[in-house]
C-alpha cells in the first residue's frame, strides 16, 4: 500500500527523475563507434589469437587484399595492360607494402643451358605467339597458378600486402577510385578481410539507422492497434524510449564499440520494454471497463498492486535470461546481455513507478478502452482455445513430448559456423568476390603453421610438399604455400624437364641452401620473408581454405598438427582461420554454458514464485521443450549457429518464460478460491489471454525489423525469434494449461482448511 | 718568448696557405666539370685493370639477426672494354664451392653464370634487372659494379654543397632503365678533395630515400693511383635491414690466370 501511495503521490518527483537520469545518455550516442573487426569479438588470451601474433611478429602481418580481373581469357594483350596499369596504380598507394601479381611473381625456367629468371608477365607481349608462350610458362608456375592467375586463366589476381600502419578507409577509397575508372573496361572484383570489414561498419551503421526507427514505428502502430488511442499507444511507448536512450548511451559510457550483434540490443528493448507497459494499461482498462467510476489514482493504485509481482517477476526473469549472455566469451555477446539488462530493469522500474503517474497526468475525460470488436474476436478464440484444451489436454502433451523428441534429433544435425564471409547474402559484392578467391585463388581464409626446424633440411622440405599434395584439394584446402614451393621452383630452373631433379626437392641441406642463395640473387630478399625467417630456423606454411568451415578448419589443424608431431617440430598454428575455428568453439561453449545458468535462474525464481518445487519444474518443462525444439529446427533447417543465433536461447528464455509467469499466476488465482482445473484454465484465459497474446505479438513485431537486416545471422535471428517466441506463447496458453488439467500439481489447489 | 711565438704564427699562415692553395686546385679542378664528368672521374678513380682480395659480407634484419657470407673475388678488365668477375664463397660450408662469374660488358647486358658444388651444375642466368639483390644483402648487383652514366641524367646540387662534399643527382633517363636498376634517382656524395664518392642515396618514385649506401673506407691500389673500397654499408630504410661488405686481402694485380673467368672452367 504505501508504495502504491508513493508512486501516485509523488509522481512529479519520479518524472523528474527519470528525465534527469535517461535524458543525458542521449548526448553521449552520436559518440558511438563501430567495431568491424571480428577477431576482437573474442578474447585476447584464447591460443589462436596470440599464436596469430607470434607468428605475425617473425612473419609479417597477413593483412591482405585481393584485386581481381576476370575475363574469357586474362592471356590477352589488352587484359594483361589493363592488369599491368592496375597494379602500377596500387603500388603508388602509400598503404600498399607491395603486390604480388603477374607482374611481381617469378619464373624460373631452363631453357637450353640458361636458366631464366623473370617476372611471370616481363613485358605485355605483342601477338599470339607470344601469348601462347606465356601461358605455357605461367602454367608450369605452381607460384603463380592458384595464386595470382587462375587455373584457367579467365581470373587474375593481385594481392596487396598492407603496411603495418595501413589506415583502412583512405586504402580502400583509393582503390575503389582506381577500380572505378578501369569498369567500363574489365570485370572487376575487390575482396579480403578489408572489404568484409568496410561492408560490416557500414551495414552495422545502416542497419542501426534503419532497423531501429523501423522497430519503434512499428511498436507505435502496434500499440495503437492495440489501444485505440495516442494514451495507450504513448504510455507503454515512453517507456522503451526512456530505457532505449540509456542503453545506447551506456556503449559509449563504457567505452565500448558497436558490433554486428550489438544491434541486437535496441531491438530487443524495443520488443521488451513496452510488455510491463502493455500489461500495466491492458488491467487498468479491465480495471476501468469494471469500475466505472472509480478515481484514476486509486484504480492507478489498485493496478500496480495486482500486478507489481508477476511484472516484477517477468522482469526479472528476462533479466535473468539476459544475463545468461554475460556468461559468452563473446565479447559482444557479453555487451548485448548487460546493456539489454540494464535497459529492461530500468524499463521495469519505470513500468512500476512513472507510468502509474503519467496514468494520472493523461486521464482525460475519455476512458481508456480498445476496439470492443477486437476484444470480442480475442476473447472468443480464447474460449474456444479452452474448451479444446479442456477436452483434448492428454493429446496435447503426448503431440509437445512427441516433437520435443523430434527436436532432439534435430540437434545433432546442428552445425556451427563463424565464417564472417556468411554474414552476407549471395548476392551482395563480398559474397561475391569470396567465391571467385574460393573458387580461383585458394580462399582468402587460412591456418598458418610456424614450425621451429632447419628449414634447408630436405627432410623437412619434403615432408612439407608430401603433406601439401596429400591435402591440397581435400577439407576444403585451396592453396598451400611454403619454401618447399620456392624450392620446387628452382629446380625447374636448373634442370631440364625431364631431367632428375626437375620439380623436386634436392636430397641435401648444401644443395638447397645453394639454390636458395640463387634465388637471393635473383629475386628480391624479403620475396622469402614469409616463408622463412632470416636465418632459416623457422618457417612458415600458409594454408589457404576455399571452404573455410569449421569441420575443414578443424580437420586442417589436427592434420598440420599430426604432421609436425611425427617430425619432431615445434608447431605453431595461428591464422584467421583458426581464430574462426576457435571462436566457434567459443560460441557452443558460451551457449551451453548460458543456457545452463539461465535455465538454474529461472527454475530458481519460478519455484519462488509458485512456492514449490514443483511447480518451478512445470514451469520451466515448456520453456526447454521450446528451447529444444528451436535448436532442432536449426539443426533440420540447415540454420547455423553462429554468434547471433547463439544469444537465441538466452532471450527466449527470458521473454518465453515471462507468458508462462502471467499464466500460472492468474490461473493459480483462480485455482486456489476453489475453481476446478478446466475452470480455472478458462478463466485465466479469458482475463490474461489477451494481455499475454498482445504481448507476444507485440515482441513478435519489434523482432520482425530484423528481417530488413543486411546481415544473414540477424536475419535468421528475427525469424526464430519469432518461431520461438510463437512457441512460448503456445507453451503457456496451451501447454501449460494441459499439464495442470492433466497432473492437477499441489502448488495450484487451494489450501486445505484446518 | 717572441721567437716561438713569431714561429707559431708563421706555421700556421703556412697552413692557411696551403689550404687555401689545395682549395684553389680543387676548385679549379672543379670549375667546368660537368656533374656526369665528375661521376666518371671518380668511377675511373676507383676503375682497378684487375685484382683480387677476400671479402665479407654480412647482413643484418631489423632485428639484428646476422647472415655472413665470405667469398674470394677476382676481377679483370679485358681489351674489349669487358670486366670480369669471380667470386666463389668461402663460407658458410654449405655455400661453399658455389661461384658466380659475371662479364659486365660496356654497352650490352650483362652476363651471369653461377656454378652450384652440390648439384654440380652450371648454369647461365638471365635476369633482366641489374637492380637485383646481390647476394641477398641490401647491395645490388649495379651496386657492386657500377652504373653506366649514359644511362643516367646527372646534375650538381648546389643548394646542398658544402666545404668538403659535392652533391650530385642523378636520374635515371628512362623508364626502362628505372625498371632495371630499380630506383628512380640517386644523390651521391662526392668528397671535393679526392673525388672519391663517400655516400649515395637512393630514391624511389614517390621521392622518398629507401636506400643509403656509405663508403667510410678506401685504400691505395699499390702505387697505381687508384683507390679501392675496403669497406661500405648499405641500410635499407624501408625494411631496417643492413648489410656491410668489407674488402680485405687486396692484391693488384690479380695473379690468377685469365682462364679462370671462362664459363665452362667453373666448378673445376
Amino acid at each position: 500500500m504505501k508504495f502504491e501511495k508513493f508512486i501516485t503521490k509523488r509522481k512529479n518527483l519520479i518524472l523528474a527523475v527519470a528525465l534527469l537520469v535517461s535524458l543525458p545518455f542521449g548526448l553521449l550516442i552520436p559518440y558511438s563507434e563501430t567495431d568491424p573487426d571480428l577477431r576482437n569479438y573474442i578474447p585476447s588470451d584464447l591460443t589462436s589469437r596470440i599464436n596469430t601474433t607470434l607468428i605475425e611478429n617473425e612473419f609479417g602481418n597477413q593483412n591482405i587484399l585481393f584485386v581481381i580481373l576476370r575475363n574469357d581469357s586474362m592471356l590477352s594483350t589488352s587484359s594483361l595492360a589493363y592488369l599491368k596499369e592496375i597494379d602500377d596504380a596500387l603500388n603508388s598507394i602509400p598503404e600498399i607494402e607491395k603486390t604480388i601479381s603477374l607482374f611481381t611473381t617469378k619464373n624460373i625456367i631452363s631453357s637450353e643451358g640458361y636458366m631464366l629468371v623473370e617476372p611471370c608477365v616481363p613485358e605485355l607481349p605483342s601477338d599470339s605467339t607470344g601469348l601462347h608462350l606465356l601461358m605455357k610458362k605461367a602454367g608450369q608456375n605452381n607460384m603463380a597458378v592458384g595464386s595470382v592467375i587462375s587455373s584457367d586463366y579467365k581470373s587474375a589476381a593481385i594481392i596487396a600486402v598492407l603496411a603495418e600502419s595501413c589506415r583502412e578507409p583512405a586504402l580502400l577509397s583509393s582503390i575503389d577510385s582506381i577500380l572505378l575508372s578501369y569498369s567500363e573496361v574489365a570485370d572487376l572484383y575487390a575482396g579480403g578481410l578489408p572489404y568484409i570489414r568496410r561492408s560490416i561498419l557500414k551495414d552495422v551503421t545502416r542497419d542501426g539507422f534503419i532497423l531501429i526507427p523501423c522497430g519503434l514505428i512499428l511498436m507505435l502502430v502496434l500499440l495503437w492497434y492495440l489501444f485505440s488511442n495516442w494514451r495507450g499507444m504513448v504510455l507503454p511507448f515512453s517507456m522503451v524510449i526512456l530505457s532505449l536512450i540509456p542503453t545506447m548511451g551506456l556503449v559509449v559510457f563504457f567505452g565500448w564499440k558497436l558490433s554486428v550483434i550489438s544491434l541486437l540490443a535496441p531491438i530487443m528493448l524495443i520488443a521488451i520494454a513496452n510488455n510491463y507497459g502493455i500489461h500495466i494499461v491492458s488491467r487498468y482498462n479491465e480495471y476501468r471497463e469494471g469500475s466505472p467510476g472509480e478515481s484514476v489514482p486509486v484504480l492507478a493504485a489498485r493496478v500496480i498492486r495486482s500486478i507489481k509481482k508477476p511484472v516484477l517477476f517477468t522482469g526479472i526473469t528476462s533479466i535473468a535470461g539476459m544475463m545468461g549472455m554475460v556468461m559468452h566469451s563473446i565479447v559482444p555477446a557479453k555487451h548485448v546481455g548487460i546493456l539489454t539488462s540494464i535497459g529492461i530493469a530500468w524499463a521495469l522500474i519505470l513500468s512500476l513507478t512513472l507510468l502509474p503517474g503519467l496514468l494520472i497526468y493523461a486521464k482525460g475525460k475519455k476512458s481508456y478502452t480498445g476496439k470492443k470488436e477486437k476484444v470480442t474476436i480475442s476473447d472468443k478464440f480464447l474460449v474456444r482455445v479452452a474448451g479444446f484444451i479442456s477436452l483434448k489436454a492428454r493429446i496435447i502433451i503426448a503431440a509437445a513430448s512427441a516433437l520435443t523428441l523430434i527436436g532432439i534429433a534435430g540437434t545433432l544435425l546442428i552445425r556451427v559456423d563463424s565464417n564472417q564471409e556468411n554474414f552476407f547474402p549471395k548476392n551482395h559484392p563480398v559474397a561475391v568476390t569470396s567465391k571467385i578467391i574460393n573458387r580461383d585463388f585458394g580462399g582468402s581464409q587460412g591456418i598458418s603453421v610456424m614450425i621451429e626446424g632447419d628449414m634447408m633440411d630436405p627432410t623437412i622440405l619434403s615432408a612439407i610438399d608430401r603433406w601439401k599434395k596429400a591435402n591440397l584439394g581435400n577439407n576444403g584446402v585451396g592453396s598451400v604455400l611454403s619454401l618447399s614451393d620456392a624450392v620446387i621452383l628452382m629446380s625447374k630452373g636448373l634442370y631440364a624437364a625431364g631431367e632428375d631433379g626437375y620439380g623436386k626437392i634436392p636430397d641435401t641441406r648444401s644443395a638447397i641452401a645453394q639454390m636458395v642463395e640463387l634465388f637471393n640473387m635473383s629475386g628480391d630478399p624479403e620475396e622469402f620473408s614469409s616463408l622463412t625467417n632470416f636465418t632459416y630456423t623457422r618457417g612458415q606454411i600458409i594454408v589457404r581454405l576455399s571452404e573455410a568451415s569449421n569441420k575443414n578448419i578443424k580437420a586442417v589443424r589436427e592434420s598440420l598438427k599430426e604432421f609436425t608431431t611425427q617430425l619432431g617440430l615445434t608447431s605453431t598454428i595461428g591464422g584467421y582461420g583458426y581464430i574462426m575455428n576457435e571462436f566457434a568453439g567459443n560460441i557452443v561453449r558460451g551457449q551451453v554454458i548460458s543456457l545452463v545458468y539461465a535455465i538454474l535462474v529461472i527454475f530458481i525464481l519460478l519455484s519462488i514464485l509458485t512456492k514449490s518445487f514443483a511447480g518451478g519444474i512445470i514451469s520451466s518443462l515448456p520453456i526447454m521443450g521450446t528451447i529444444i525444439i528451436m535448436f532442432g529446427f536449426m539443426g533440420i533447417t540447415g540454420i547455423p549457429l553462429d554468434a547471433a543465433t547463439a544469444l537465441l536461447s538466452s532471450i527466449l528464455i527470458g521473454v518465453g518464460v515471462d507468458y508462462t509467469i502471467h499464466y500460472i499466476s492468474r490461473h493459480t488465482e483462480f485455482s486456489k478460491q476453489g475453481y476446478s482445473q478446466e475452470e480455472s484454465v478458462r478463466m485465466a484465459l479469458s482475463s490474461t489471454g489477451r494481455g499475454i497474446i498482445f504481448n507476444g505479438v507485440s515482441v513478435m513485431a519489434g523482432f520482425s525489423v530484423l528481417f530488413f537486416s543486411g546481415f544473414t545471422p540477424i536475419k535468421y535471428f528475427g525469424y526464430l525469434t519469432i518461431i520461438s517466441i510463437g512457441m512460448s506463447l503456445v507453451a503457456a496458453l496451451i501447454i501449460i494449461p494441459s499439464i495442470l488439467i492433466v497432473f492437477n500439481p499441489g502448488f495450484v489447489k487451494p489450501k486445505k482448511k484446518k | 718568448m717572441m721567437k716561438s711565438v713569431q714561429k707559431k704564427i708563421r706555421k700556421g699562415l703556412i697552413k692557411t696557405g696551403l689550404s687555401l692553395l689545395a682549395l684553389t686546385v680543387v676548385s679549379a679542378a672543379l670549375n667546368g666539370q660537368s656533374a656526369a664528368a665528375m661521376l666518371e672521374k671518380s668511377r675511373n678513380l676507383t676503375r682497378v685493370e684487375s685484382f683480387e682480395s677476400r671479402a665479407m659480407l654480412t647482413i643484418t634484419d631489423k632485428n639484428g639477426n646476422n647472415r655472413v657470407r665470405s667469398n674470394s673475388f677476382a676481377s679483370r678488365n679485358f681489351d674489349d672494354g669487358t670486366e670480369k668477375r669471380l667470386i666463389v664463397f668461402t663460407n658458410p660450408p654449405e655455400v661453399e664451392g658455389t661461384a658466380i662469374l659475371v662479364y659486365d660488358h660496356p654497352s650490352s647486358q650483362d652476363e651471369m653464370w653461377i656454378y652450384l658444388p652440390a648439384l654440380n651444375k652450371t648454369r647461365r642466368v638471365i635476369s633482366s634487372e641489374r637492380g637485383k639483390s646481390f647476394m641477398g644483402s641490401e647491395f645490388t648487383n649495379a651496386d657492386i659494379s657500377w652504373p653506366s652514366n649514359e644511362e643516367f641524367t646527372s646534375t650538381f646540387l648546389a643548394e646542398r654543397e658544402t666545404s668538403d662534399f659535392i652533391f650530385i643527382e642523378s636520374k635515371a633517363v628512362d623508364e626502362r632503365i628505372r625498371r632495371e636498376y630499380g630506383y628512380a634517382k640517386r644523390i651521391s656524395s662526392v668528397r671535393k678533395l679526392t673525388f672519391l664518392i663517400e655516400k649515395i642515396e637512393f630514391f624511389d618514385d614517390m621521392g622518398t630515400n629507401y636506400k643509403t649506401i656509405t663508403i667510410p673506407d678506401y685504400t691505395e691500389a699499390g702505387t697505381t693511383g687508384k683507390f679501392m673500397i675496403t669497406r661500405m654499408e648499405a641500410v635499407n630504410h624501408s625494411n631496417g635491414r643492413k648489410s656491410e661488405m668489407v674488402i680485405s686481402d687486396i692484391v693488384a694485380p690479380c695473379r690468377k690466370d685469365a682462364s679462370i673467368f671462362d664459363p665452362l672452367r667453373l666448378g673445376r
